[in-house]
């Protein structure tokens, strides 16, 4: 087998490697990465060095591989739908969350036995704003590995709620211009058209919607525009090196 | 859908080697050069492994995908090796040579 033969057998079979993936990721869901348990790292981390061995591995038939691929698929859609229906056996494959702080007191022998250090602790903390411990209420940590940090009242932020000050409704903002084009579903869906975002943009000194990056209606009826050129006249450049 | 025809692709080894033509049927021209090996028409034997090689070579593109990259080697290899048995005429090689081509050819995409 010539070389350009096997070069050939590795693109088909990376691009049908590719696009199962594709397929079988949509499938499995949107799930988020910052949702992923440990347990659904290492599966993906599998799964993916299986594609990556169908693709390259031609001392194997890929078929065989290709089957693997779906059986660990499968397996990963079949714990989804387990864990989602019963209640029980999602709390022993994801874990539970865990009280690593109550009522100020760091919980030693939890964080003994989940293997988690105090300067993860502390470190975990710190990037969620908090330096010193005294102002922790609750900090729990969560399946996903992250922690969730409740503060002592006297260290929560004031809300609006707490000065019983008046809010206006705050939603979703719309975009109206995409790279330079005319998000005309969107505009529908906010009852405009295109009339009137020509106008609001000639009066925001643009002849035409390909000037603009992006162009985004909040629930106020501001509009936010950025326009290809950029008129900022004194850059602040941050880098240290030139 | 997609997933159908990957299926097929790279599953369908077994059905892919099957002869399209005279001109791909390995199994034929295996059965051939044994026959000419047998009654030990070495002339004939060459022509024909040269056919059979060919026909082998013809097969290659469809089933690459789906067998072993090892195993069109070893095929490769034993058609190589005949070739030298047959110009020596060594009738006992070249029949482990067809027999040892011929149990991979039927393992082929199994």
């Amino acid at each position: 087998m010539s070389l350009l033969n096997e070069a050939l057998v590795v693109v088909v079979r990376g691009v049908i490697a590719f696009i199962t993936l594709l397929i079988f990721t949509r499938v499995l869901g949107k799930q988020q990465l910052s949702q992923l348990t440990y347990f659904d790292y290492i599966l993906g981390i599998t799964i993916g060095s299986i594609a990556a061995t169908m693709t390259t591995d031609l001392t194997a038939r890929a078929w065989p591989q290709l089957v693997g691929l779906i059986t660990w698929t499968g397996a990963v859609f079949v714990l989804q739908w387990i864990t989602l229906k019963w209640r029980y056996a999602s709390k022993y494959i994801d874990g539970e969350p865990t009280v690593v702080i109550m009522n100020g007191q760091i919980m030693e022998d939890v964080l003994k036995k989940m293997r988690f250090r105090v300067a993860d602790l502390l470190e975990q903390l710190r990037t969620k704003g908090v330096f010193d411990l005294s102002e922790v209420e609750f900090a729990v940590l969560e399946t996903n590995g992250q922690l969730s940090v409740l503060k002592k009242s006297q260290y929560q932020p004031v809300t609006a709620n707490d000065l019983n000050l008046p809010t206006n409704y705050k939603g979703i903002s719309s975009e109206l211009i995409y790279d330079g084009v005319v998000v005309e579903q969107n505009l529908q869906q906010v009852n405009l058209d295109r009339p009137w975002l020509e106008a609001q943009l000639r009066k925001l000194g643009f002849n035409d919607p390909s000037e603009i990056f992006i162009a985004s209606l909040n629930t106020n009826g501001d509009l936010y525009i950025d326009a290809y050129k950029d008129r900022v006249k004194n850059l602040t450049d941050i880098s240290d090196y030139h | 859908m997609a997933l159908a025809v990957f299926i097929f692709f790279l599953a369908g080894g077994q059905y892919l080697k099957q002869p399209r033509g005279e001109m791909d049927n390995v199994p034929a021209y295996l059965a051939k050069v044994r026959e000419d090996v047998m009654s030990e028409s070495w002339d004939q034997a060459e022509i024909d492994c040269e056919k059979l090689e060919s026909a082998w070579r013809m097969v290659i593109p469809r089933i690459q995908y789906s067998v072993e990259r090892d195993d069109i080697n070893s095929i490769n290899r034993n058609l190589t090796r005949l070739k030298g048995w047959l110009m020596v005429k060594d009738k006992p090689n070249s029949m482990v040579e067809l027999q040892e081509a011929e149990m991979f050819w039927n393992e082929l995409g199994k």
